[in-house]
């Protein structure tokens, strides 16, 4: 048993000797999240985690429709005055927490908007046609909104789009739920005046804007929809994870490699002819693996915390997940392996497999941007143990607990399972005495 | 197989195959406790086979072998534990300083602590690296290498030592102390196998040779016994200024021409007496046109017999 360890701490001290290793276990990880903090800036969440570029956005409101035909018959509105829209729309588009995107100006004339973009004085016009309420309360719920946008530009009016088509969903949502609202007022209090209305239109428009405004500029992790203390990551957080990830599920293999190396060199051999099992070597190269991404985990979680001020979560379920995430990286190394006859094979397969189901399993974190990433994206991610990691560290970060990560786990422990018991059979197989 | 306990290696129609290769083929060793007894034969003779089967590291395809009684099959651990492997190869990791590697190696035989850290230095001083011991093996010259990868294999003080060609490729210097330290561990006691295709190194070192060719043992016994074979038959020596396919064939109808084989542009022949063949032999060459530039006659020695046995060079 002693044995074990004697091998173990043999191998690390070869890898922690190898510069290569150590760059690829600790700097490349390290010097890739510092790259994107500085691009992005340093950021736990509490601030803002982008710096997007501001959009100038030329806004025209010509939208006549009213939300008193929201109304149910025998309520309706004495005065045509009410709240359009259109109304809600600019109300939104000029709040605060929309400065960072961007400057907004009201014009009236749809033209002068369109030639402003032309000439390059703003990015975007948004152009609300005069039927925008009538088409939206309509029974297709279609609203019609004109974007002209600076085709020279892309990040700013992709932005705006995105603010205006999120605003319109969670519209589309409020909208059911208002008329049931206004409906049941209206039963209980047998009346019900334009002021009441206003209040209540005010009320839900008002939060299902700001709401998805502010969603729309963070980054969140698909748990924090639901939780309702849910925070949102930085995105030097997300990179972090996405790159530990990667390099953990290189090291494995990697370190692994020293069993062909070793054959290669006859040290292997060597070892069978002391009076040492099989399986105790075996087990050895095993725990170094398993030990190396111990230490690994630990050096890049705590420089997280300390360089990046990344917020990992809460401790004991990040000590289970990475534990679970440590073994399976291991058992992949090992797995991996022991398919490969000699260690430049061995090379070829880490740049090709390690890469490709490494990237296949930080896609989520690729993808990050955009307002609805395509669901195949997270289905292939979810198809390797790194998408199952990045997936657990992630929802950890957000603000989850121990228990929502516990499929994660589970699965990352199946996975180690698999591959730990292929690849030791396979071992087995070969070093049995040829 | 009748199991002799007090034998340190003994083995019993011990065979290999590599599928269609038939690496070793029957072979049958008894080595008594504290000889030096060597296994002399050309490349691919089949010695790094035998003994990879006799220190349990190969499966033998049939046959058995034991150490000190135990079978190397059938109880691997105690039969490991009573030997000291010097493989062919030298296996060290480079990476790690002479006294790392030697510390790791005494722990895989089951040292440990003082005396394990004791024995490092003795070791260190024996190979004669005490000065080198901090630095790594990877820059270490040929010679040291092949020191350092024999203390290795004598941490654990074995009662048998097994060595497979452990002076190939190195300066004269460093053989020579191999060859001399190897007789001081025999004084000491220690048994050893030692594989070679110098026959120099087997006569100065053992007691009793096995020569070995094509996976079987074709000739065995004390350096003596093995001259006897060949009888009073002469050996000889001979360089041509042409090639020695123009001789060749009339020389081997010269009367008492036992036999010829030529290699890297030298001929050797086995006669009955060099006093009467020579002459022959000239005259021949003459009749051909070609020169005869250089002639030894020399004793018979293992490389008589084993041309004698084989109609080849031991050595190419
Ligand atoms: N693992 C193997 N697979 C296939 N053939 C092998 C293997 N090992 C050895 N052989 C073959 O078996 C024969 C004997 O090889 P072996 O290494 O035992 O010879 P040797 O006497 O030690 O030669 P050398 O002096 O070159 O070390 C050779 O023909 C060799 O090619
Ligand atoms: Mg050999």
């Amino acid at each position: 048993m002693k044995k074990v360890f004697d091998i173990a701490f043999k191998d690390m001290l070869q890898s922690f000797r190898s510069l290569i290793a150590v760059l690829f276990m600790f700097g490349v990880p390290l010097l890739m999240t510092a790259m994107f903090a500085l691009m992005f800036g340093n950021s736990d969440g509490e601030e803002e985690p982008f710096t997007l570029p501001v959009t100038k956005v030329i806004l025209v409101n010509q939208d006549s429709g009213s939300f008193g035909e929201l109304l149910p018959t025998g309520a309706a509105p004495q005065s045509e005055s009410a709240a359009s829209l259109g109304d809600v729309l600019t109300l939104t588009l000029s709040n605060e927490n929309l400065a960072d995107v961007l400057t907004l100006t009201e014009m009236d004339d749809p033209t002068a908007a369109r030639a402003a973009v032309d000439a390059q004085a703003a990015g975007v016009a948004i152009i609300l046609l005069p039927d925008l309420t009538e088409r939206y309360l309509a029974a297709d719920g279609r609203a019609n909104i004109e974007i002209y946008q600076d085709p020279a530009l892309t990040i700013g009016p992709a932005i705006i789009h995105g603010i205006i088509s999120q605003m319109l969903d969670g519209f589309s949502a409020s909208k059911i739920s208002m008329s049931v609202t206004i409906e049941q007022y209206a039963q209980t209090h047998g009346t019900i005046d334009e002021a009441q209305i206003q209040s209540i239109i005010g009320q839900y428009f008002a939060s299902a804007g700001t709401d998805n405004t502010s969603a729309q500029l963070e980054i969140r992790a698909p748990q924090s929809e639901t939780g309702a203390e849910a925070r949102s990551i930085g995105i030097t957080a997300m990179i972090m994870a996405g790159m530990m990830i990667f390099y953990v599920f290189f090291t494995g293999p990697s370190t692994a490699q020293s069993i062909l190396r070793e054959e290669e060199r006859g040290t292997l051999q060597r070892l069978f002819v002391t009076p040492t099992p099989t399986t105790a070597i075996l087990s050895g190269k095993f725990v170094a693996t398993l030990l190396t991404i111990v230490v690994q985990f630990a050096v890049l979680l705590l420089s997280g915390y300390f360089i990046f001020n990344i917020q990992w979560g809460d401790p004991l379920a990040i000590i289970l997940l990475c534990a679970s995430i440590t073994l399976s990286a291991a058992a992949f190394g090992i797995f991996l392996i022991s398919w490969m006859q000699s260690e430049r094979q061995a090379g070829f397969m880490l740049g090709g497999v390690v890469t490709l189901t490494g990237m296949a399993g930080m896609m989520p974190i690729f993808v990050l941007g955009m307002p609805k990433p395509p669901a195949f994206i997270k289905i292939v991610s979810l198809a390797t143990p790194q998408g199952w990691a990045v997936d657990g560290l992630q929802s950890l970060m957000t603000g989850s607990t121990l228990a929502n990560v516990m499929p994660n786990i589970l699965i990352l422990l199946l996975w180690a399972a698999i591959f730990f018991i292929i690849g030791s059979l396979r071992f087995r197989n070969r070093y049995a005495q040829e | 197989m009748i199991l002799n306990k007090e034998l340190a290696i003994q083995t019993h129609d011990l065979h290999k195959d590599f599928g269609e290769v038939y690496a070793v083929r029957g072979v049958d060793l008894a080595i008594k406790p504290g000889e030096v007894f060597s296994l002399l034969g050309p490349n691919g003779a089949g010695k790094s086979t035998t003994i990879s089967m006799i220190s349990g590291l190969l499966k033998p395809t049939q046959g058995q072998a034991t150490i000190l009684g135990h079978s190397v099959t059938r109880n691997p651990q105690a039969a490991k534990a009573l030997i000291g492997v010097v493989p062919q190869e030298i296996a060290l990791y480079g990476d790690l300083s002479a006294r790392e590697n030697l510390l790791f190696w005494g722990k895989m035989y089951g040292l440990r602590g003082n005396a394990l850290k004791q024995r490092v230095d003795e070791i260190l001083t024996m190979i004669g690296l005490s000065d080198r011991q901090k630095g790594r093996v990877e820059k270490f010259s040929g010679g040291m290498k092949r020191r350092l990868n024999i203390g290795i294999a004598l941490l654990h003080k074995p009662q048998i030592v097994i060595m497979d060609e452990p002076t190939v490729g190195i300066d004269p210097q460093s053989r020579r102390q191999i060859l001399d330290s190897v007789m001081e561990l025999n004084r000491q006691g220690m048994t050893v196998l030692y594989t070679t295709h110098y026959m120099e190194e087997a006569q100065e070192l053992s007691e009793h040779i096995a020569i070995m060719d094509h996976g079987q043992i074709i000739a065995s016994g004390t350096h003596a016994e093995l001259v006897r074979i060949v009888g009073e038959l002469d050996r000889i020596e001979l360089t041509l200024n042409a090639e020695a396919e123009r001789v060749l064939e009339a020389w081997q109808q010269v009367p008492g021409v036992k036999n010829i084989a030529a290699e890297n542009g030298q001929l050797h022949l086995l006669v009955d007496d060099s006093n009467t063949v020579l002459p022959l032999l000239f005259e021949s060459a003459a009749q051909a046109s070609v020169r005869i530039t250089s002639v030894e006659i020399q004793e018979p020695n293992l490389e008589t017999v084993f041309l004698h046995l084989t109609g080849r060079a031991l050595r190419d």
